[in-house]
């Protein structure tokens, strides 16, 4: 569970790009959607703990991302849009680190490299399936809505700052994809607003 | 000084001083400058010679500040000596421009690199002749260059034995070969101090106060120079902040990792007096995370951590040298230092630094471009 308490978060200071989001991602996949710019990747970056609000805090499994930093991290996988890494360490170097910093086998850092080498896409595609399946509360943002409109249990929307959560009723792939694609295309808010 | 060297001692020592300087301030700005050259930039449609020029060109602008002070000194000291220093100040431009040749990454830079060095000498002599053969040398220096070489991608440094924590090999891998010229500075001054010792023939209070200056103002140099190359080569990792690991454990890993080699100057501070070793050694921590936390100021700081860290470490130094017992004090103040680098490294604008610096696709000034 993603909790956010009136979070706010702002670049230069004075442009809000998320003001006071009251929302809460349950368990489940929650697809992030909006049109170029609005601050969607900035939502994302708020909830993996990369960047700190402003003013109000996050809340991750019912802990403050920053004041209960490690345990609230420990529950957390975060994938930026653009390959994040650092040219003074290699992929294993890195991978380790993170079986270090997570209390997990090294040995899951091989498995995981074996991966690498597999079409990418579909590997994401299935962990995220898995987390889905385990009650994890996993948050997407794509343009591609087809892999995920069947699977999506709600959606974000940021409009001028301020976060809009809409649960999606159950209804048919059509409708859904319908619903996704104009709340993507920044359409008013039709499904029911949490 | 300035006087000194210009204008009473020959063209020869006037051009090889003003060609010095121009060369170090150049290898600080022309090193940042042209790392941005190298990325996207270079699909734009311009010659490879045209690109290195503007390359050139953007490196000795950057650098200006430093010849404007050069220009003022020269400007005071030809007043004091009676001289004229038109030529000096017309040189200073065009030697903006060799000496930031000399630090471009050429294909040809064994060829125009002695050429460059030669035509800053020339710039710096203050003559006509001299000037005219300096153009002359630059010309030369910019036909034989040919284009700009991709630095080549960073070697990875594994430590024999058993690995220190990533954080702290990255923070290795990343400030490199940096310990070598810092330490011979940071012995500089302790030599430099036990020749004002020998010198004055300081002895009991009077020669411990001396020690413990020196001692830290050694390992406030050591440490200014450090944290500055180690947040321009390692700037915040955005990814890295949302794995299980706090702002005080990212903190505390640099303030150790800036502790560690400063510790055989404190060790030499002893060496040059039994009384000096210790105020200094207590002043390493407070120093560390200080340093730690100005590695935190984000992109507005216009100074970076070093400046910032030489008027804190210059104020700790004179501290030391006249109040040892000060140091004791310090102790109390780790936690309150520690707790305002946290804060500051939680406050942190990542993304923000991201997409103007560093890490925005494309972006020339990425790490990947470094």
């Amino acid at each position: 569970m993603i909790r956010f308490e009136q979070a706010s978060f702002s670049y230069d200071g004075r442009v809000r790009v998320i003001d006071r989001a009251e929302a809460e991602l349950g368990p489940g996949l929650t697809l992030c959607l909006g049109l170029n710019g609005c601050g969607k990747s900035t939502l994302l970056k708020l909830a993996a703990g990369v960047e700190h609000p402003d003013e109000g805090r996050i809340l991750l499994g019912g802990r403050d991302l920053w004041s209960d930093e490690v345990a609230a991290r420990r529950t957390l996988a975060y994938l930026p849009e653009h390959p994040d890494l650092t040219p003074f360490a290699t992929i294993g170097d890195i991978l380790r680190m993170v079986c270090r910093l997570r209390g997990e086998a090294p040995g899951r850092a091989s498995e995981a490299l074996e991966a690498m080498d597999n079409r990418i896409a579909e590997v994401i595609l299935s962990w995220i399936g898995d987390r889905v399946t385990d009650g994890a509360a996993v948050v997407v943002i794509s343009h591609t809505l087809a892999p995920f409109a069947e699977a999506a249990a709600r959606a974000v929307t940021i409009e001028r700052g301020t976060v809009r959560v809409s649960e999606l009723p159950p209804q048919s792939s059509e409708e859904r994809r319908k619903v996704l694609d104009g709340l993507a295309k920044g359409a008013p808010v039709q499904a029911r607003t949490a | 000084m300035t006087r000194v060297l210009l204008f009473e001692n020959g063209l020869l020592v006037s051009g090889l001083t003003l060609a010095l300087v121009a060369l170090a301030a150049s290898r600080a700005t022309a090193s940042r400058v042209l790392l941005g050259a190298v990325g996207w930039i270079r699909h734009l449609p311009l010659s490879s010679s045209g690109h290195r020029r503007l390359a050139v060109f953007s490196a000795a602008v950057a650098g200006l500040p430093v010849f404007f002070i050069m220009a003022f000194l020269t400007v005071l000291a030809g007043q004091s000596a009676g001289r004229s220093v038109a030529w000096y100040l017309a040189g200073f431009f065009p030697m903006g421009l060799a000496s930031s040749l000399f630090w471009t990454p050429l294909k040809n830079a064994r060829l125009a690199r002695p050429l460059a060095f030669l035509s800053c000498a020339l710039f710096g002599a203050g003559h006509p002749l001299f000037f005219a053969a300096g153009l002359g040398m630059l010309v030369l220096a910019d036909l034989v260059a040919g284009p700009m070489r991709r630095k080549r991608r960073t070697r990875l440094f594994v430590p024999f034995g058993r690995k220190p924590g990533l954080e702290h090999l990255i923070s290795l891998r990343a400030v490199g070969w940096t310990f070598v010229p810092l330490y011979l500075l940071s012995y500089a001054v302790l030599i430099l101090t036990q020749l004002f010792i020998l010198n004055n023939r300081l002895a009991g209070s009077m020669a411990s106060a001396a020690a413990r200056f020196g001692g830290t103002a050694s390992i406030v140099l050591f440490m200014a120079f450090l944290a500055a190359r180690l947040a321009a080569r390692r700037p915040p990792w955005p990814w890295l902040r949302s794995q299980a690991m706090s702002a005080r454990g990212r903190v505390t890993g640099d303030a150790a990792f800036l502790t560690v080699p400063c510790l055989p100057l404190v060790a030499v501070t002893t060496a040059l007096n039994v009384w000096a070793g210790l105020p200094v050694l207590i002043l390493l921590p407070l120093l560390a995370v200080r340093a730690a936390a100005h590695i935190r100021d984000g992109p507005d700081s216009r100074t970076g951590p070093g400046l910032a860290l030489v008027v804190e470490g210059g104020l700790a130094a004179l501290a030391a040298a006249l109040l040892p017992w000060l140091s004791l004090v310090s102790l109390a103040g780790i936690p309150w230092a520690l707790s305002a680098a946290a804060r500051r490294d939680r406050r942190l604008k990542v993304s923000r630094w991201t997409e103007l610096h560093r890490l925005a696709a494309g972006d020339s000034q990425s790490w990947s471009a470094a």
